[in-house]
């Protein structure tokens, strides 16, 4: 029964949400059809599963919604089950589980509440990853174990402070991890059906950070670019050899924002590091950096406005200019060229607080996002400003927070699913599959 | 919140032996009801030379902020303020005249001569022990002077009641706590300059009495680290005038090799090395990350002893300033005997201070003040294979012990500490917690840390200096800026253009059970204006 479940191959549906900010990871909606403005009751619920507490996004692909997700069988303790659920796309009912002890001790315990990365679907696989590095390849019929990796006790890695958070990445054959293992083993690709190493790269003399790797096209080569806290690398996907690095630091390790291209741009922003643009080239892989900002850390943060400093935050680039939300939750345009500020409004989170954090898809001219206050919004931008059209409340907030802010004790930072015109979104209780579709 | 009134108590529940002197002691607050402040590391110290310019040993150049501060502070609250000075106040050691020099290295002054320091110091301090004296005999405040290991002297009966005289108050507003510490009446507060901590070079034998007879003579001890370090500062502070304004106060040894080129350092490798590697400040590794809810991991000792006395050298980050020097004595076997001393809590407290070091530099803590958070990690000294993984990265467990150690020795009093704040390396906590107190569902890092696992007390605090300080980082950030050698650096700095920030700790009014104590710092903002603030937050000037 197994072997003939993983034999058969089921392409995915061109409107699935297979891995983290859906396929090619460039927050990219390309359904139409979907509603121009909330209704004023919210969005209708297809269904509501509970679940138990974790940050992964869901993963959608060929009927199936995948999520990750912990319990702490005794709350004095440290010790974790983690798991992976299947369950129905059209019901919500579960269809299989798979789960594994591990302990977070040695992570920052606030935040120690389950899974961060997004499951990676590819075909008959499902690729989860735990907070304290736990890489399942699971059959997506059953759940059924693959193979797997520990990557503290397979590769010698360090979990940081906020656990493993690199979304596995398919690429041909390959599966390519931020593992943060040692010897030089902070980026590595495994054959993606039977677990057997293929390359290792990267020093493992600094942490691995919390960025997810992700693949680009320039200068007439593929590049996997992995963004660590102390460079920027640009690695042949093929074989993991180095095509270029450019230094940035960010303090803490804190990276955990998607880098963004558009074109011959390519952009990276976190809170205590600051921002970079860089601009590739055209005819090799090769980068240059065309502006930098200051970080929170820097001796000089508070006198230059002219940057983007996000924490969680994955910004977006809209003809030539940039748009994302800073580590105190206000929105700002910055002009690609220079990055000199346009405008910033608080209007999108509503408040300055720490660590604020919004999620963007883009959909035609317009973008849905989420704000981790449980919001869903549409809205569009310009250089002129901030055009909210519609907001409705998604989910109620659970994750932990450990300032003060208006909206309420806690937050929601867990990136939602678009498939088929609905929105797959979690928090530490529920998930939940609500319709986008304009009509019913 | 009314005033209470002056209790006086006794303090042989404590089992201290107190110097057959006639001041009253040192624990008489009452608990609770008053406000309690503490300064550490003043330094008043020889004032002005012939020419009316600074002294270079002169590092308390302060006198119009102290007044501004103590008015302030006098004016702020209902409350009466017990005010501590926490050790140093007075620079007894770095003095010309008198001499005080002895063939037998370890013979200080003795007290005529000690007295004579001090009389020259209040000399040249008028205005702040006339600032002082008003503070004192204000409200009901008082003031209370903890002997340091730079005004040790003041332990001489006749040198302490001059400095206690000095303050021009009432007997009951001034005293000096010849118990070498000051706690208050409910025990829970405990105060002390914080050089009989650990197994530092500065401390005393036979502390709150660190004397020598000979001769029939009194001596004031000299301690290990007075020999070795304050020795170096002594003859090259002329030049660099704030080789002693750095925190933590070891730092300004490497800058000061590093400024002169010193080729080796001769026969006093050992002493330089032992002293270097264990007086680095736990203060510059962040901890808020580790709320104590991991293990310590148990280091290999066999295999660490297997590298001999390489592994001390190795235990220096490959950019400390002291490498070359240490690296250098090492092949010349000089460090031969240094390796074979070390017990084997000593070689823990390497192996927790190297991975500590090592997960800094890892992950690129900028708040760092005493390293380069762009420099080369250090190697983990070999886990046992069991203690391997990150539920093993609990690295202060050598701090802690040591702390757990000196409280052990404290203890004695009705009950435990709650709140222990001591001063002597200049470098004062800023958030440096290693739990998350948790008040209105609110969790929030507190200043100091718990040395008690899974326990809010008692919380340690280092206050620092009440002085103008710089760390190693900003120091070299504005080497890098100014893209000068490090004798250029310290030639052409000196004590004024250092930050405006002056460190205390305050610890508010309070029932059964004191607040967490509160890092503070009277700073000069962009404006001119002289606040209490949460942090410093200012640079050097040009």
């Amino acid at each position: 029964m197994l072997l003939s479940v993983g034999l058969v191959v089921c392409p995915l549906a061109a409107n699935d949400w297979p891995e983290w900010r859906g396929a090619g990871r460039r927050g990219i909606l390309t359904e139409s059809g979907l509603v121009d403005t909330f209704p004023a009751g919210g969005l209708p619920v297809a269904w509501r599963a509970p679940i138990h507490s974790g940050y992964s996004g869901p993963a959608v692909a060929d009927g199936r919604v995948f999520i990750t997700d912990a319990r702490r069988p005794d709350l004095r303790s440290t010790a974790v089950v983690e798991r992976a659920l299947a369950l129905d796309e059209q019901t919500g009912a579960v269809l299989w589980t798979q789960e594994w002890e591990t302990d977070y001790a040695g992570l920052q315990l606030v935040y120690a509440i389950g899974p961060r990365a997004t499951p990676t679907v590819d075909d008959d696989r499902v690729y989860v990853l735990g907070a304290m590095g736990h890489l399942l390849a699971l059959d997506v019929a059953d759940g059924s174990i693959l193979w797997q990796k520990d990557y503290a006790k397979d590769f010698n890695t360090a979990v940081p402070s906020w656990g493993m958070t690199g979304a596995p990445l398919v690429d041909g054959d390959r599966l390519i991890c931020l593992v943060g293992g040692e010897p030089d083993a902070k980026m590595m690709a495994f054959d993606k059906h039977t677990g057997k190493e293929i390359w290792r790269a990267l020093s493992s003399d600094w942490e691995p950070g919390y960025s997810q790797p992700i693949i680009i096209e320039a200068g007439g080569a593929r590049q996997l670019i992995a963004w660590h806290p102390r460079d920027i690398s640009s690695l042949d996907p093929e074989t993991g050899e180095i095509y270029w690095e450019i230094r940035h630091i960010v303090d803490m390790g804190i990276n955990p924002a998607t880098a963004v291209q558009s074109g011959r741009y390519l952009f990276f922003t976190s809170q205590y590091g600051g921002a970079r643009m860089l601009v590739l080239d055209e005819t090799a892989p090769e980068a240059t950096v065309l502006w930098e900002g200051v970080g929170e850390s820097d001796p000089e943060y508070g006198r230059d406005f002219n940057t983007l400093n996000s924490v969680i935050s994955t910004p977006l680039i809209q003809g030539d200019y940039l748009y994302g939300v800073d580590g105190h939750g206000v929105l700002r345009c910055l002009e690609i060229a220079t990055g000199r500020r346009v405008w910033e409004t608080e209007a999108l989170i509503g408040e300055r607080t720490n660590w604020a954090t919004a999620f963007f898809v883009r959909n035609g001219d317009r973008y849905f996002i989420n704000t981790d206050t449980g919001d869903l919004v549409i809205a569009t931008f310009s250089p002129e400003g901030y055009n909210e059209v519609s907001r409705t409340h998604l989910i109620d907030p659970t994750h932990p927070y450990v300032r003060r802010r208006i909206s309420g004790p806690a937050v929601n930072w867990s990136h939602p699913a678009y498939a088929n015109k609905h929105i797959v979104v979690r928090n530490d209780e529920e998930i939940v599959r609500l319709s986008l579709a304009k009509e019913h | 919140m009314g005033r209470k009134s002056f209790v006086v108590r006794g303090f042989i529940a404590l089992g201290i032996l107190l110097p057959p002197v006639p001041a009253t002691h040192a624990q008489t607050s009452t608990a609770g009801g008053r406000r309690i402040v503490v300064l550490s590391d003043l330094h008043m110290g020889v004032g002005r030379d012939s020419s009316g310019a600074w002294h270079p040993y002169e590092d308390f150049r302060w006198a119009t902020e102290l007044e501004l501060f103590l008015r302030a502070l006098d004016a702020d609250g209902e409350v009466g303020t017990d005010l501590i000075l926490n050790g140093d106040t007075f620079e007894l050691l770095q003095a010309n005249t008198p001499g005080c020099s002895y063939e037998d290295a370890i013979l200080g002054c003795t007290a005529p001569e000690a007295l004579a320091r001090l009389e020259r110091v209040l000399g040249a301090h008028t205005r702040e022990m006339t600032a002082f004296g008003a503070f004192a005999r204000a409200g009901d405040n008082r003031v209370v002077v903890v002997p340091g290991d730079h005004d040790a002297a003041l332990l001489f009966p006749s040198v302490g009641m001059r400095a206690v005289a000095a303050f021009d108050a009432p007997a009951d507003r001034v005293v000096l706590a010849y118990e070498g510490f000051w706690r208050s009446v409910d025990g829970l507060i405990h105060v002390e300059h914080g050089h009989q901590i650990e197994t530092r070079a500065d401390r005393f034998e036979g502390w709150p009495r660190p004397f020598i007879t000979r001769s029939g003579r009194q001596h004031l001890a000299r301690s290990q680290g007075q020999r070795t370090v304050q020795a170096l500062f002594d003859a090259h502070e002329a030049r660099y005038p704030i080789v002693d304004n750095l925190a933590d106060d070891t730092a300004g040894v490497r800058y000061v090799l590093a400024a002169i080129g010193a080729g080796d350092a001769g026969a006093a490798a050992p002493a330089l090395l032992r002293e270097l590697l264990f007086r680095m400040s736990w203060q510059q590794f962040r901890m808020d990350l580790d709320r104590g809810d991991v293990a310590p991991p148990a280091w290999n000792l066999a295999a660490v002893r297997t590298e001999g006395p390489a592994f001390l050298v190795a235990s220096l980050p490959d950019d400390d300033r002291f490498k070359p020097l240490a690296t250098r004595a090492l092949e010349a076997g000089g460090l031969d005997r240094l390796a074979d001393t070390l017990s084997d809590d000593e070689l823990r407290a390497l192996c927790d201070q190297r991975a500590a070091v090592r997960r800094a530099r890892r992950r690129f803590e900028r708040i760092l003040s005493q390293l380069d958070p762009l420099g080369p990690p250090l190697v983990e000294c070999p886990r046992t294979p069991e203690t391997t993984g990150p539920r093993f990265e609990y690295f202060w467990q050598s701090r802690d012990r040591l702390f757990l150690q000196h409280f052990e020795a404290l203890e004695g009093g009705d009950q435990p500490i709650a709140v222990f704040v001591h001063g002597h390396t200049h470098l004062a906590d800023y958030r440096q917690g290693n739990f998350t107190r948790v008040e209105a569902g609110l969790p929030y890092v507190v200043d100091g840390f718990s040395p008690v696992r899974d326990a809010v007390t008692p919380i340690v605090i280092n206050g620092g200096a009440w002085q103008r300080t710089v760390t190693p980082v900003m120091l070299d950030r504005v080497k890098a800026e100014r893209q000068i050698s490090d004798a250029e650096l310290l030639e052409t700095l000196h004590p004024e253009q250092l930050p405006p920030c002056y460190s205390f700790v305050q610890i508010d009014a309070y029932g059964d059970r004191p607040g967490p104590p509160t890092l503070r710092y009277w700073r000069q903002g962009e404006d001119g204006a002289w606040t209490a603030a949460g942090r410093c937050g200012r640079a050097i000037s040009r």
